[in-house]
């Protein structure tokens, strides 16, 4: 009798698969399922067919999954669990092209800043509008090729919002605040402007549970145009543009919208659920 | 349309290398015939390591997510039942990382207390000659070492993290194992 013509029989399979087989025994029975497949079949009446079916269920999900982004990747890595960060990656803002425009928008309020001191004020009448329109594009039918299945998702759509538009305000903010430290002049450049940005992404979440979201932000765009290029304009001096009159009147925005959020969240699930 | 003992003939002809190829190709069919084939004996051999099911079943989808990313890497020939289980084994010594298991199942009392009947041991002896008689003079500490280093391959650092203990505990046990087994094989 060679190894080879040795085979397991039921006794012993069934004694192995129970874990009544001494450690040697199995060992021996171990060694030679690893390279005959008549003797593996031997063992499948021992494992239970819906315990199988569960595990390949379980399988299948993970392999059909599409791979992940490397910002769902990036998410993950800070504790955000796999369905949101696919959600929330999917926002239209968070996409390349727009990341892209960001960057060019500063690009040249930087070029503009160096060629002339008056560009500095360009700079900061243009920074606070990159989030809003971020946000103002991160949700909607209008922008979003996720919405009906975002808005059916049983998902709390206000979380959803809130989650995307602290995504966009981060990867808008952030550049904006290295292209200010960049500008000529006071380091204080790169952060005044926050106050107004954050006023305005604000205002828009507010706004939008009267009005639909790209709405809200034009509407909020062209007050802040005309605020701070009013106050650019007399006296030549770009940081005008976030003197103290336009920083308080952003911080009361800023309070109202939040003001507003707090109490009007109810309205603003209800108007997240509408799909149109 | 085939009945299910044409099917069954039908992926019988087809060799573990062959669908290993085509899940490479990104067929999740040929991955079902795969796991259909080996994960039973995968579930047994992984239960004899981890008495915890729930941590063997997980231990068992990620070695089957992990086929089918790496199907491409296969190089064993028609046969995959080995390399299976050098990739279960590794899972299951992650999951033991991430989570260390309350203790790595040692033989009890019960089940060392009955011998193999003469007919086992004379298969056996067929087999490994006097190592069996050897083997089985080990105590289970130093047969739990053996088994994870030798018999499934892993390095000393994958041991440690299978049975629970240091590394180093791992090194001595296997010294003082090849120690007894020389003398008793001389």
């Amino acid at each position: 009798m060679t190894a080879s013509q040795w085979h397991l029989d039921p006794d012993l399979v069934r004694r192995y698969a129970d874990g009544g087989l001494g450690s040697v025994l199995a060992a021996s029975v171990e060694q030679h399922l690893v390279s005959c497949p008549d003797c593996r079949t031997l063992l499948d009446p021992h494992v239970g067919a819906a315990r199988l079916d569960t595990v390949w269920a379980d399988v299948l999900e993970r392999v059909e999954q599409p791979p992940r982004t490397v910002l769902e990747r990036m998410l993950g890595a800070i504790g955000v669990d796999d369905p949101t960060a696919r959600l929330v990656a999917a926002t239209p803002s968070l996409r390349g092209a727009w990341i892209a425009g960001v960057t060019l928008v500063l690009g040249l309020a930087l070029v503009a800043a160096y060629a002339d001191p008056q560009g500095v004020g360009l700079y900061l009448v243009l920074a606070p509008l990159l989030p809003l329109a971020g946000v103002a594009l991160a949700y909607g039918p209008a922008a979003d090729p996720a919405f009906e299945i975002a808005a059916a998702t049983p998902y709390s759509q206000v979380r959803l919002l809130a989650l995307r538009t602290a995504f966009v305000v981060t990867t808008t903010m952030l550049p904006a605040t290295v292209a200010g430290l960049l500008l000529p002049g006071s380091p204080w450049i790169a952060v005044a402007w926050l106050v107004p940005g954050l006023a305005l992404t604000v205002g828009t979440v507010a706004l939008s549970t009267r009005l639909a979201p790209h709405l809200a932000a034009v509407a909020l765009a062209v007050a802040w145009l005309g605020v701070s290029l009013r106050a650019l304009a007399p006296r030549r001096d770009p940081l005008l543009a976030v003197s103290s009159p336009v920083l308080l009147a952003s911080a009361l925005v800023l309070a109202t919208a939040v003001a507003v959020l707090v109490v009007r969240r109810r309205d603003l699930a209800e108007l997240l659920r509408r799909t149109s | 349309m085939l009945s299910t003992a044409e099917e069954r003939h039908v992926d019988e002809q087809v060799t573990d290398g062959a669908l290993l190829s085509a899940v490479a190709q990104g067929s999740s069919a040929a991955l079902e015939v795969l796991y259909r084939r080996h994960a039973s004996w995968l579930i047994v051999r992984l239960g004899r390591r981890c008495a915890d099911p729930a941590v063997v079943d997980e231990v068992l989808q990620d070695t089957f997510v992990a086929v089918w990313k790496g199907a491409g890497k296969f190089r064993g020939g028609d046969d995959a039942g080995a390399w299976l289980w050098g990739i279960a084994i590794r899972r299951l010594v992650d999951a033991f990382r991430r989570q260390p298991p309350a203790a790595y199942p040692l033989e009890s009392a019960e089940v060392l207390g009955t011998r193999e009947s003469a007919e086992d041991l004379v298969l056996l002896g067929v087999e490994h000659g006097d190592l069996a008689g050897a083997l089985h003079r080990l105590s289970p500490e130093l047969r739990a070492a053996v088994q994870a280093t030798v018999l499934d391959g892993l390095t000393t650092r994958e041991a440690s993290r299978l049975l629970g203990v240091p590394a180093g505990t791992i090194k001595t046990r296997m010294m003082r194992a090849r120690r007894v087994l020389r003398k008793e094989l001389a």
